[in-house]
């Protein structure tokens, strides 16, 4: 055999599942057999893996796919992740086996791994070290499960929590390739208090650190306190204050080391995870997976593009809009986008006529759309996206933009990634037959999107950056605004916002400069866009927040910052290269030019997103704390297909749509489907403590729109 | 063509004054009913008459859209050409609809009843620009759609860039194009509703109405291009003509036509940059006046579309042509919700329904060029969207009943499905499941409303 000159992991990101049960979850494929109706969950072979042996005794394909086992637990998903080897000479991977591994005059215990996972949410927020919780692994090779029990200093002593397990599976002769599975905790929440009934366990020492006394924006705050979340808030609290609850869910690093006579290879890889899909029959409108394409392979698109493409943008938003109770979130009645407009002086009013938003209305509209992808054309669609510079277009024609009613990163109206629209505008001129599918595990080079989009075996869809939304406000299972932050070297800028929150060690003076202002300009490319609507109803368009005293050279007047994925694309075309920055303070003042380094996105040659963009622990830690929160308040729904909102929907007597909110606790068929407007007071909906202690049994999966349980 | 019913019509010679039976002037002549009419008994007969001008023009433009062939197949030059004019038809034809739903708000605003009748008028009124007529594009067509959204010819050859000797050929074409008869301008029947609504008095106009006409917001798709404007009063009506005038229906300044967003100069690059040379076919070799009706062999019907799999999916394209109409009929007969109501009414749903024939009717039309219109052997021309006129336009007077039509409708159309899916070899198999897929929700929620 050639000589073994680099190794790899894939994929290079996966995501696990919460869930408690000691089952993890079956694979399948989704699979679509009508250009409209919903995707089938096919059963797909299943890898088994011995508890006590720790390695995979078979391949099965289940009779079906069941989400809970027989207690009704829900079972966790359990990510597999392979390692891969490129042989001098070859430009494609193969796997790692136990023969190849033979061949280099080695055996499976050359084989270590190493983890390293965090949450570090508290400390995102207090800005103490000692309120990160952090696990690792000493490096292994045997093929126990090792736990990643998390330390805090913060913690009482003797007290962790668990993060899950990571087991180096063994490799036979059916199953002779290299593996490590990731499987997540069960979902607990945890905090400061004995004896408090949503908590697992009281893990956190009030004594210690000031988690549970944390307020945002409270004045008495220490200098050196982070800048607040976008959005803020979002952790349990009383009042505003929090209490000091923590999530058992973690991001961090996987790390493989191939010890070989004449060397040592090493690869890595990146794990998180979230809460479980609830439905899982569909994809975010935008996903992880369309950011990490847009970061290989730029924003724009060259050429026709084939019709799969284009009809998946298309068809997940059919699945969005699906599930999203449109009538209720198109009213400015209620916390919704149309509500949350009125905080930028905008005036309250309905973003899409009454007439058209009933969500069979919608659902039809949508439908149609996706099967008149059939006669090749979309000319009309490309008109009415917005662009990513138009989120902050608060006019009646800018909110109608599609996709509607849904927030983006940057806590405006949702863009699809630059990518996604460019596809659009292709198509718009011209729609590509789909190619001949191809054997993905025949041609998986290095760094090219097929490694960065690869299925490891026995991995669900739901493992898969597609299933994870990137459309963060904060996200569910992960916040990849996150990955921004030192995209420039020197600078950490905020997640969400365009300012620099704090400088690298070693910074020079003149960046040390830099904390605390605005950058607007990256190359000539503005990151800022105009915030501008009507504030009266059927008023003229003006900027917003309307200010006449504002500063006449704060160029943010009138401007809102755009998410950095769009506005930053360019840019990353540039990557190890100079750009030249424009930043300017806050509130206003003069222009600091300067020329910054933008730093490689991914590990040189691989798939997975740098270290130095993203240490353990960072992937997640502006999500909500615990992640239930976010479950129950948050009324911008953009991730309706993880996160459902409106379910069990069917026409009523006069043809408009009935059915219920997915957190409303009383749906039994014989009842009446009045949908509960979102109201945490309301205790016909799921509460915020009944979340914390029993979200795996109250919340539902849902299939084809409607509860399968 | 079907015979088209005649109307108790004359024409008052604009120079002289007198009334007579045909037109022997055209350009001087204007209908007026036979007898008389009341005023706002006049402006609903006009309305009627705008309202099938519109439809029989924007059907006749997606015709000459969808002629055309994929841009893919030509060299980027010409692809790029084949692109423009696509845009440019597709851009007259919303607008044309546009107007056609504008009309139907005057009508609204008047008490009277709405008019998606497309041949109820004869031809020669002298309202309409030409014979109807459903053929490919070609330099005489675009010629002839020049000359009907044109100002006169002396404010024609006031445009820059514009010579006599070119206003000339457009008249020729047009006119050829035209089975000879001259082709009229358009804007003859807004001025004569103008004058007529100008004399109504106020409240003849309702108020009240509006809240059951259609909306910019619901149609528009934010294009405001496509004029979609309420009447609730007399002023907004008379600014509601002014406007479908000034846009397409034959505008009376040079200026007004030199605007390159005008419909005179859409058509006007379409026609300088069709080739005529024969050195390259942009459009589809189409039957003209396609039809599936039963003509029985031999029958001088040269239109008619006799291959089996093309005529399933023109009679297709008819159903989904006739639902398309219905739906919109019973949509605007539903009131719309209030701003802040979050109890909606089924109107927009029936509006969703509406779009989603549009966007079935494009593709079956794509889908009918590229089929031989016959099984004649050495048959050249393709078959084409017959878009032929339902047998009935007159929706039920119970809303329940109005689904029950809904239904009985989606079931004809899965009919003609059934018998296409059956066919060896068929095109479209996965178009055609979709469109069943989405028929059978509708039918499910059509029969739950009908049921109460």
């Amino acid at each position: 055999m050639p000589d073994i000159v680099e190794i790899r992991i894939l994929p290079p990101l996966a995501i696990g599942r919460l869930g408690s049960s000691a089952t993890p979850l079956e694979n399948y494929t989704l699979e679509i057999a009508n250009p409209v109706g919903y995707r089938s969950l096919v059963p797909a072979p299943t890898l088994v893996v011995d508890p006590v042996t720790g390695a995979i005794v078979s391949s099965t394909t289940p009779a079906a796919v069941s989400f809970r086992d027989a207690k009704g637990n829900i079972k966790p998903v359990c990510p597999f992740l392979e390692v891969w080897m490129l042989t001098a000479g070859a430009k494609t991977l193969a796997p790692l086996t136990l023969q190849a591994l033979e061949d280099l005059g080695a055996d499976e215990t050359a084989v270590s791994w190493s983890v390293e996972v965090g949450n570090i949410k508290a400390f995102r927020r207090t800005g103490d070290p000692k309120d990160k919780i952090t696990a690792s692994t000493t490096a292994f090779n045997d093929h126990g499960s090792k736990s990643l029990q998390g330390k805090c200093a913060n913690f009482k002593p003797g007290k962790s929590l668990p993060f899950g397990s990571v087991r180096y599976l063994k490799p036979t002769a059916d199953f002779p390739q290299i593996r490590l599975r990731f499987t997540p905790a069960s979902g607990k929440v945890y905090g400061p208090k004995t004896g408090d009934p949503n908590i697992a366990e009281d893990v956190y020492d009030e004594t210690r650190g000031s988690w549970s006394k944390f307020r945002d924006g409270d004045p008495n705050a220490p200098a050196s306190r982070p800048p607040s979340t976008e959005p803020g808030g979002i952790f349990a609290n009383v009042r505003g204050v929090s209490r000091g609850y923590l999530d058992d869910e973690c991001d961090g690093i996987v790390q493989v080391q191939v010890t070989l006579a004449d060397k040592t290879l090493t690869a890595i890889a990146r794990i998180t995870c979230g809460p479980p899909s609830f439905a899982p029959d569909g994809l975010p409108i935008r996903s992880v997976a369309d950011e990490l394409e847009q970061v290989e392979l730029g924003p724009a698109v060259s050429g026709p593009v084939p019709m799969a493409e284009v009809g998946s943008i298309v068809r997940r938003a059919l699945e969005t809009v699906r599930l999203m109770n449109t009538a209720a979130l198109n009213s400015p009645s209620i916390n919704n986008m149309a509500n949350q407009d009125t905080g930028t002086g905008r005036a309250a009013e309905p973003i899409f006529d009454p007439s058209v938003v009933d969500a069979l209305a919608l659902r039809a509209r949508h439908e149609s759309v996706l099967l008149a992808l059939n006669s090749r054309t979309m000319a009309w669609f490309s008109g009415v996206l917005r662009r990513y510079t138009e989120v902050g277009d608060l006019s009646n024609d800018g909110r109608r933009k599609m996709p509607g009613m849904m927030r983006g990163s940057d806590g405006s109206h949702l863009a699809l990634t630059r990518r996604q629209a460019s596809k659009v505008d292709a198509a718009a001129l011209e729609i590509a037959p789909d190619p001949a599918p191809s054997n993905a595990g025949s041609d998986l080079t290095p760094t090219n999107l097929t490694a960065i989009f690869y299925h490891a075996q026995g991995n669900p869809p739901v493992a898969h950056p597609s299933s994870a939304i990137s459309n963060a406000f904060p996200g569910l299972e992960m916040d990849f605004r996150n990955v921004w932050r030192r995209v420039f070297a020197g600078i950490i800028l905020h997640e969400a916002d365009n300012f620099v929150v704090d400088v690298e060690a070693n910074a020079s003076p003149k960046l040390r400069e830099l904390i605390g202002q605005r950058l607007i300009s990256v190359n000539g490319i503005s990151v800022i866009g105009v915030l501008q609507g009507p504030t009266r109803a059927g008023g003229p368009v003006v900027s917003l927040p309307p200010n006449e005293n504002a500063a006449a050279n704060n160029p943010m007047v009138g401007k809102t910052n755009l998410e950095w994925s769009n506005c930053l694309a360019d840019a990353l075309r540039m990557q190890a290269k100079s750009v030249a920055c424009i930043f300017v303070p806050e509130g206003g003042g003069p222009e600091t030019k300067i020329s910054l380094k933008v730093r490689p996105f991914f590990e040189a040659g691989t798939g997975v997103i740098k270290r130095e963009l993203l240490q353990p622990g960072e992937l997640t830690q502006s999500l909500c704390s615990p992640w239930q929160n976010d479950y129950r308040e948050c009324s911008c729904y953009y991730w309706a297909a993880s996160r459902p909102d409106y379910v069990n929907v069917e026409a009523r007597a006069d043809g408009t749509s009935a059915g219920h909110n997915w957190l409303q606790l009383n749906r039994n068929p014989g009842a009446d489907k009045v949908y509960i407007i979102d109201d945490f007071t309301d205790q016909r909906l799921v509460t915020y403590e009944q979340l914390f202690r029993n979200w795996e049994h109250l919340l539902k999966f849902e299939i084809e729109g409607s509860d399968s349980e | 063509m079907t015979a088209l019913r005649r109307r108790h019509l004359l024409f008052r010679s604009l120079s002289t004054g007198a009334l007579r039976a045909s037109q022997s002037a055209p350009a001087d002549a204007v209908p007026v009913h036979d007898p008389p009419l009341a005023p706002r008994d006049e402006a609903i007969f006009l309305l009627n008459i705008a309202a099938e001008v519109e439809h029989s023009l924007m059907v006749q433009y997606l015709f000459a859209a969808y002629s055309l062939r994929d841009p893919d197949q030509f060299a980027s030059d010409k692809a790029a050409l084949v692109r423009d004019w696509r845009k440019a038809l597709g851009t007259v034809a919303r607008e044309e609809m546009g107007h056609l739903i504008t009309v139907q708000n005057l009508l609204r605003s008047l008490g009277a009843p709405l008019s998606l009748a497309r041949d109820e008028f004869p031809m020669n009124t002298g309202f309409y620009p030409f014979a109807f007529r459903l053929e490919p594009l070609s330099k005489n067509s675009a010629a002839k759609y020049a000359f009907a959204e044109m100002p006169s010819i002396a404010a024609a050859e006031g445009i820059d860039g514009v010579s006599a000797t070119e206003i000339a050929d457009i008249t020729k074409r047009a006119d050829e194009d035209n089975t000879g008869q001259p082709v009229n301008r358009v804007g003859k029947l807004y001025e004569q509703l103008r004058t007529i609504v100008q004399s109504l008095p106020a409240t003849d106009f309702s108020a009240g109405s509006v809240s059951q006409q259609a909306r910019f917001d619901e149609w528009g798709l934010g294009q405001h291009d496509i004029l979609i404007l309420s009447v609730g009063k007399r002023s907004e009506a008379l600014d509601a003509l002014d406007k479908i005038a000034e846009q397409g229906e034959g505008p009376e300044t040079a200026a007004a036509a030199a605007d390159p967003n005008s419909h005179f100069q859409h058509f006007l690059s379409i026609y300088r940059q069709f080739p005529e040379d024969g050195s390259w076919q942009p459009a589809f070799n189409a039957v003209e006046d396609p039809n599936v009706l039963t003509s029985g062999a031999g029958a001088d019907n040269l239109g008619e579309i006799t291959q089996p799999e093309a005529r399933l999916w023109a009679q297709l394209l008819n159903a989904r042509y006739r639902r398309l109409l219905m739906t919109l009929r019973h949509a605007l007969e539903i009131e719309s919700p209030a701003p802040t109501d979050l109890n909606g009414t089924p109107r927009g749903l029936l509006l969703s329904w509406a779009f989603s024939e549009m966007y079935a009717i494009r593709s079956i039309a794509g889908l009918l060029f590229t089929l031989p219109a016959t099984a004649a052997a050495g048959e050249k021309r393709t078959a084409a969207p017959p878009f032929e006129m339902p047998a009935s336009l007159s929706l039920p007077t119970l809303e329940a009943d109005r689904w029950r039509l809904q239904s009985s409708m989606l079931q004809s159309a899965e009919m003609i499905v059934a018998s296409l899916i059956t066919l060896p070899a068929s095109r479209g198999a996965g178009f055609l499941k979709g469109m069943t897929e989405a028929d059978t929700e509708a039918m499910q929620i059509a029969n739950r409303v009908s049921s109460q």
